[in-house]
């Protein structure tokens, strides 16, 4: 799969509502992530944590503690000017063979490129990544509280598992979280 | 009328047994995706060290129940997963009711906020069991494992606590 694509070719996959009420203004490539982009990535990951909305985290790792938690495959970024504005990874759910194939994706886009269908391509993007990397199921821990994120994951073919209650705490307050996943249907079919 | 039993914290020299009844509900093919009991080395350290308890009749081993971390994420080690297992020998006299109780009440003591259990869809007596002890279903896992050549789905059961975790 070419992952270093024009947005517009991410949005020929979406409806005409949505391609036209999200198109950026400036030409945005979804590709790999480097270690090189670690600092960008960090601070758009500090970015999404100061919204309060976005994760139970509330301070960013360092590098080698990010890279041994993710996925080494499936590590995308939007890349706009050169500027990286977007990025998405996956981390394993268990260690446990039979869940070789399931996997929680993070999916953070910059304060000032919100709004632009950066999220979009780059959830669509990791969709494909995902199966090519053999991922029959995809899950998402999404705070109720963050329609945004649950619009993203529900339009990409993410469904509604159930919600969690009281989770985890987080700045004073113990959260409900909402679990959704997309179960491929290309992807973890043979029987056998 | 069957003898009495105790639920007692587990000990390392009860692996052989617990290993053999954990083979016995793997072999229902209703009670886990794992088609084999693993070694020591590996169970211990997949399972959380307290909260490792069996059912012992007389000196007989009838059942165990033991948690597994679900993350190494700091904002998640008051969640664990529940295993419950009781011999097939032992099965219908309340065992598993019992050390499901006990686990709860250990887990509570352990600072564990919520219970989580997978559990084969099709498993009504385990769904039943964790129902009647304040388990809720969170929802349906799609397809989410291989076993014995079938794509099946599991329920994701949690219990919240009331007493733990509950401060500002």
């Amino acid at each position: 799969m070419n992952l270093d694509l024009p947005l517009s070719n991410w949005f020929t996959r979406l409806p005409n509502r949505q391609r036209t009420a999200a198109r950026p203004t400036a030409p945005t490539r979804i590709a790999p992530m480097t270690a090189a982009d670690w600092p960008a990535v960090r601070a758009i990951y500090e970015e999404g944590m100061a919204t309060g909305n976005s994760t139970f985290e509330t301070s960013s790792p360092e590098w080698t503690a990010w890279d041994a938690a993710h996925r080494p495959d499936c590590r995308l970024v939007a890349r706009r000017d050169g500027r990286v504005i977007g990025w998405t990874a996956l981390t394993p759910v268990s260690n446990r063979l039979v869940y070789a194939g399931v996997a929680e994706d993070s999916i953070y886009v910059a304060a000032s490129a919100r709004g632009r269908g950066v999220g979009r391509a780059l959830l669509a993007a990791l969709v494909d990544a995902s199966e090519a990397a053999g991922v029959w199921t995809l899950q998402a821990g999404i705070f109720p509280e963050n329609a945004a994120s649950l619009a993203l994951h529900l339009a990409c073919g993410f469904q509604v598992v159930g919600r969690r209650q009281r989770i985890s705490f987080h700045q004073g307050v113990w959260r409900d979280f909402m679990l959704l996943e997309r179960r491929s249907t290309c992807i973890g079919m043979d029987e056998g | 009328m069957a003898k009495p039993y105790t639920i007692e914290a587990m000990q390392e020299t009860d692996w052989p047994v617990v290993r053999a009844i954990y083979q016995e509900g793997i072999a229902t093919g209703q009670a886990t995706f794992e088609t084999a009991a693993p070694e020591w080395e590996v169970w211990n350290a997949g399972h959380r060290h307290d909260c490792r308890l069996v059912a012992r009749q007389e000196t007989q081993v009838i059942g165990w129940a033991a948690l597994s971390p679900v993350s190494r994420r700091a904002v998640y080690r008051g969640v664990a997963e529940v295993s419950v297992y009781v011999a097939a020998a032992a099965r219908g006299m309340g065992v598993g009711r019992a050390l499901l109780v006990a686990l709860i009440e250990a887990s509570e003591a352990a600072g564990v906020w919520t219970l989580q259990a997978s559990v084969f869809s099709e498993n009504e007596a385990s769904v039943a069991l964790h129902l009647s002890h304040g388990f809720r279903v969170v929802g349906r896992r799609e397809r989410i494992g291989l076993h014995h050549g079938t794509w099946r789905d599991t329920l994701m059961l949690e219990r919240r606590s009331s007493r733990v975790g509950v401060g500002g």
